[in-house]
């Protein structure tokens, strides 16, 4: 009936592609997003029950058995869906799409029912169990821009949002618009192989924009009907294999 | 009753070979000019030998479903305006889940407007001094009279002492 | 003690079945007040585990990504089946003139109110911050930020506070004549209680014709409260994205599973009234068989909807529904599974189908079996749904209960029998005036 999002074609909209043949699995983005989103190290113990809080996270998932395999590197974040199946299951509005397409938490509102926890698809969100701490020297490292999170509330990769805003008060204050690569989350600069791409979808004839519309990206389980803001790029190709199966008649002899 | 009276009261089994026929009592005493809102039978079971009579109870249990439908809409509405959400191009004002809270509202609504009616048509409240009938107990029923003055009084007391030889008692209420 | 509930002035020696009804309330043995210690010995403890966890983070339960639901649900959905024992049997019992049913609705609307009580806790107990439970209450703020009313548990907010307030008053308004009768026995504290709850009830005729009228009509929207509530319960499930909870059959499932496991939970509270308060002639065994057959028909319909949620995942074979299926029936949680297949119906089956089963020995050993089954069948719902990801990378099947939640959910059967113990003695577990106590003497068994 009412939508409130008047203003979603004049404001950019936050997107990121993830380059799967460049991945190289090398956790360089899950490092630099815990350094920079202030996430806790929960330890040893609750890493062996599960109880890790990674952002980014590189699934690596093994194709095949034995001596024939593939392992495929893909890097998970939250997937900013457009349709985010967290939002409204949220009792007091703790989650929302913002004007810029990112889905944010808002930390202060979550009372942790941790319903958005289950009805994510795709396992981004991530509950404080405890209070941690950063023993000494690593408070130091502490990032001030990001508030640290209390224990019984939700926390989820957030496209660095602090980093956004920060960019886009520095251009509003010297009166000129936002550059295209002016932005980039923490993943996305440390990742050697730049499998990371951050862009803006609705920047005109923008490189990014340009290749988000790509018919060859993919989605991860886009049979959800989540319509993520993550899309991913691997290369099909024909496996050799197949290749050498295939009969060898000359071309033209078919034609005739 | 907001001034003094003297209630006359008699006690009588309404059950078993010897039950009284009260409602011809009742019809008696009216028919002797006693109004009908000072009569009343008290008993520990409901009696079936009085009829029961109509109530507004289930239209004004509609009426509150009513008021609570209409209610929790325009608050909803209003609730949902007054804070909007980004909803990523979702409809801000959901209706299916309007409609899941409107309907427990509706009955809830429906509900405190028939406890309302009972409450009101039954005279019921934590307020009211107890007129009691303590001794009162299963298988009788008391018949009582509330006089205006002690005439009435006697009158009734007459009138009653034809009608059942039963324990009658008078009691000077406030 | 100042406050005594006496006998009928009038009658010395002759004892009647009200006073006989009212035997509870005048006396306390020994053993009750040392129960009554032990279990709020338990309650304090969970209080302590609750606060703990509260203090400490919900850490210290077993639950981690991306079972965020444990034992806590469980036991949410469990108290708030239970609690349909009561309003919804007696509301049909009633609208259906079922003449049985006298000394059977008191004691099931009791338990309605109580497990209500308890269940509606656990939404805040297993929140991560408890403190700001209130957030989900629709009040102005000074910032002027209301809950999300898309939110399924929302849902049960609204559901939940309306239910429990249809059920008080379920349970109050036929208690009415009841409590004047207390009032008119009774003396000291005792007395100003009753008089005050009584509310100046009489007994006039316009009085009962108007309560009878109010309980019939209030039956009826009754039951469309309790429908919709586990209905809306279910749909906290249903209307997520996790493969195995998005069901179109858990309304219904809900509601059976529900109304299940109230019928055994009051089958199960009536045999301990009967056995510790003499009710022996107030609750007789046509009332066990009775509601034994009403159980008979459930666990059919218990079993058949268990069926058809199973058949229908298995035959459709989608790998994400498959996941979960084959952690129920052959893998990490089957043991659970059949278990709860053998308590819900291979063990109550033949004990309330064969009639010589059927008594209350039979009954009973049949409802705590699916009490048991009912608890499990709430927890084969919630954890493997959880566990079983779609991303094969998150799967977890290492869920297991902590301290904090196993004592906080035996301290929710403490709860609920304490909550019941210290009715009995306020209030008559029986309805008295529904009994018609005139015509039923009073039974030898019970002593002054």
């Amino acid at each position: 009936m009412l939508n409130s999002d008047s203003s979603t074609n004049v404001r950019p909209r936050w997107a990121m592609i993830v380059d799967l043949n460049a991945c190289t699995g090398c956790s360089a983005c899950v490092v630099a997003c815990r350094a920079e989103n202030n996430i806790p190290i929960t330890g040893p113990d609750e890493a062996a029950y599960n109880g890790t809080i990674q952002w980014m996270r590189i699934e690596r998932n093994w194709k095949g058995r034995d001596r024939d395999f593939r392992v495929e590197n893909r890097p998970v974040n939250c997937q900013q869906c457009d349709d985010a199946p967290c939002e409204p299951v949220c009792p007091v509005l703790a989650t929302y799409t913002n004007a810029e397409g990112v889905s944010v938490q808002v930390y202060n509102r979550c009372v942790g029912t941790r319903y958005c926890g289950l009805n994510c698809p795709y396992q981004a969100r991530f509950f404080n169990w405890f209070d941690y701490a950063w023993p000494s020297p690593l408070d130091v490292q502490l990032n001030p821009d990001v508030s640290i999170r209390t224990r019984g509330i939700m926390e989820k990769c957030s496209f660095c949002i602090q980093r956004i805003n920060a960019a886009e008060r520095q251009a509003e204050r010297e009166k000129r618009p936002l550059q295209a690569d002016e932005i980039q989350p923490a993943c996305a600069q440390s990742c050697p192989a730049q499998a990371l791409i951050f862009g803006d979808i609705h920047q005109p004839g923008g490189r990014f924009s340009q290749a988000w519309k790509d018919p060859g990206l993919e989605t991860l389980l886009p049979e959800v009907g989540t319509r993520p803001k993550v899309r991913y790029a691997r290369r099909v190709a024909t496996p050799r294999s197949v290749l050498a199966a295939a009969p060898e008649t000359p071309v033209a002899e078919v034609e005739a | 009753m907001k001034s003094a009276t003297i209630e006359v009261s008699l006690r009588l089994p309404c059950e078993g070979e010897n039950a009284a026929d009260l409602p011809a009592m009742v019809e008696l005493l009216r028919r002797q000019g006693v109004a009908e809102r000072r009569i009343q039978v008290l008993s520990r079971e409901p009696l079936a030998a009085f009829p029961a009579s109509r109530s507004h109870m289930s239209k004004l249990g509609m009426a509150g479903a009513l008021f609570g439908f209409c209610g929790a809409i325009t608050g909803l509405v209003v609730m949902t305006l007054d804070y909007r959400v980004h909803t990523g191009g979702m409809p801000l004002i959901a209706s299916f889940p309007l409609g899941v809270i409107t309907y427990e509202m509706t009955l809830l609504s429906s509900i405190l407007a028939m406890l309302l009616t009972l409450f009101i048509n039954a005279r019921l409240g934590p307020a009211r001094r107890m007129a009691g009938h303590p001794e009162l107990d299963y298988g009788e029923a008391i018949l009582s009279v509330h006089c205006e003055d002690r005439l009435q009084a006697q009158q009734v007391r007459e009138l009653l002492a034809r009608l059942d030889p039963g324990p009658m008692a008078t009691k000077v209420r406030q | 003690m100042s406050a005594v509930i006496s006998p009928a002035p009038h009658v010395s020696g002759v004892k009647t079945a009200a006073d006989a009804l009212l035997q509870p309330m005048r006396y306390t043995s020994r053993a009750y007040r040392r129960m009554t210690l032990l279990l709020l010995m338990v309650i304090g403890w969970a209080m302590f585990c609750f606060i703990y966890q509260a203090m400490v983070g919900l850490g210290v339960t077993g639950l981690r990504r991306p079972v965020f639901w444990g034992f806590f649900i469980t036991d949410f959905v469990f108290w708030i089946g239970i609690s349909h024992a009561g309003t919804l049997i007696s509301a049909i019992l009633r609208l259906t003139n079922a003449t049985w049913r006298y000394p059977v609705t008191r004691a099931a609307e009791a338990i309605t109110v109580f497990a209500l009580m308890i269940g509606g806790l656990f939404p805040m107990v297993h929140l991560g911050r408890p403190w700001f439970f209130y957030w989900l209450a629709p009040y102005p703020t000074e910032r002027m930020i209301w809950p999300n009313f898309r939110s399924p548990l929302e849902w049960d907010f609204f559901a939940i506070s309306t239910y429990l307030t249809a059920s008080t008053l379920y349970l109050y308004l036929p208690m009415l004549p009841d409590l004047a009768l207390a009032r008119d026995r009774s003396r000291g504290w005792r007395h100003r209680l009753y008089r005050f709850l009584s509310m100046s009830w009489q007994g006039t005729q316009v009085q009962w014709r108007r309560l009878e009228l109010a309980i019939q009509l209030m039956a009826a929207v009754v039951i469309g409260i309790a429908v919709s509530v586990h209905t809306i319960v279910s749909w906290d499930f249903a209307m997520s994205v996790v493969p195995s909870w998005h069901s179109t059959i858990f309304g219904p499932y809900f509601v059976a599973g529900a109304i299940f496991s109230g019928i055994a939970a009051l089958i199960v509270i009536m045999a301990i009234l009967r056995r510790v308060y003499h009710l022996e002639a107030y609750l007789q065994p046509k009332h066990f068989s009775n509601l034994g057959k009403l159980l008979l028909t459930m666990t059919l319909l218990w079993g058949y909807f268990v069926t058809a949620e199973m058949i229908t995942t298995w035959y459709g074979n989608l790998p994400d529904e498959m996941g979960t299926f084959w952690s129920k029936v052959s893998g990490h949680y089957a043991w659970l599974f059949w278990t709860m297949v053998l308590c819900n119906f291979i063990i109550p089956f033949p004990l309330l189908a064969i009639r010589k089963l059927r008594t209350i020995g039979g009954t009973v050993i049949a409802s705590c079996t699916i009490l048991v089954g009912m608890w499990l069948e709430r927890f084969i719902i919630v954890v493997p749904g959880a566990a079983s990801q779609r991303l094969s990378f998150n799967r977890w099947y290492g869920y297991y209960p902590h301290w904090t939640e196993i004592s906080i959910s035996l301290a929710t059967l403490c709860a609920m029998t304490l909550l019941y113990m210290l009715f009995t003695k306020v209030f008559p577990i029986i309805s008295i005036w529904e009994l018609g106590a005139t015509k039923h003497s009073a039974p030898a068994a019970v002593e002054e």
